[in-house]
């Protein structure tokens, strides 16, 4: 190891380095944010699942009431519930814009994105 | 084992301890907005072993620190973390150290960079769902500023060590006994 006390020239590439990165990393996350859809499903506060909008499937989520979600076309819904006034299921689709929330049954579908 | 060798491992670990104990009291305090974020204290006695001791010692120092600081701290999980990030950032520093054109800045720039990665690499062996690439590049901006100051930290040591004002050349290190 050569001892130097004093800064150099090489240390500004070093730091340039080292921004750079720090730059690159957040402009390749930020972009991958808005290219895969996901939604977050929550019951409780509690994380139950992840679901990526591009497959598709149908599953229930038992809590205080009974939510069928549905994935499909690069959307989801809660298709059917048997809450008091299923507002849940007439909030429609989401493509990952925002939210749909099941006040009784304690459940969110929240948007999340995957950098990865 | 010769017993100065021991004796200037033993004095750095200790060293260590004190100061990442000190800055656990204070980082809360000095630097609440950012979590996570640590100026990194305990780097300073790595940045010193690795330009004074042989660099097997500086790896014993990194390794002792880590654990004893991980007991005293009653955080065993914090191991992983520190282990993998002070070995990246040993490894990172005791390669650039080389480079002839880094002063004592870059090379702890680098390390603080490297500390950084190598703690994102463990959580995400741990936690393979977690979005850490954001926290990443948090972390490596943050190693700009840190890094500079544990350098700024341990060249005024390594000045007093040295006992100078002005050129290396000629001078012995007080506490290694190496020339410069």
């Amino acid at each position: 190891m050569v001892l130097h006390l004093k800064f150099r020239r090489g240390d500004l590439l070093a730091l340039a380095a080292v921004f750079a990165l720090a730059v690159s990393l957040f402009v390749r996350c930020t972009d991958a944010q808005s290219s895969e859809p996901m939604l977050e499903v929550y019951q409780d506060g509690r994380l139950l699942r992840r679901i990526y909008l591009m497959e598709e499937t149908v599953f229930e989520v038992e809590g205080a009431y009974l939510n069928t979600i549905s994935v499909q076309g690069g959307a989801a819904a809660i298709i059917q519930s048997n809450c008091p006034g299923e507002d849940c299921v007439r909030s429609g689709w989401t493509k990952g814009e925002k939210s749909i929330v099941c006040l009784p049954n304690r459940l969110e579908l929240r948007p999340a994105q995957f950098a990865d | 084992m010769d017993i100065r060798r021991l004796v200037r491992c033993a004095l750095l670990v200790s060293l260590a301890l004190c100061l990442s104990y000190m800055e656990n009291l204070l980082s809360p305090l000095l630097l609440p907005a950012l979590p996570g974020i640590k100026l990194g204290l305990a780097n300073v006695v790595t940045l010193v072993a690795l330009y004074s001791l042989e660099r097997g010692s500086a790896l014993m120092v990194l390794l002792l620190r880590c654990l004893l600081g991980s007991i005293f701290a009653g955080n065993i999980s914090a191991l992983l973390f520190s282990l993998s990030g002070g070995l990246l950032a040993l490894l990172t520093m005791a390669i650039v150290g080389r480079i002839s054109c880094l002063s004592i800045y870059g090379v702890s720039v680098l390390g603080a960079a490297a500390h950084g990665c190598g703690q994102i690499l463990i959580a995400r062996l741990i936690m393979p769902a977690a979005r850490l690439d954001l926290y990443l590049c948090y972390l490596l901006l943050f190693a700009l500023p840190m890094g500079m100051a544990t350098a700024c930290m341990g060249a005024a040591v390594a000045r007093v060590l040295l006992n100078i004002n002005g050129g290396l050349e000629g001078r012995k290190c007080v506490f290694c006994a190496r020339r410069y």
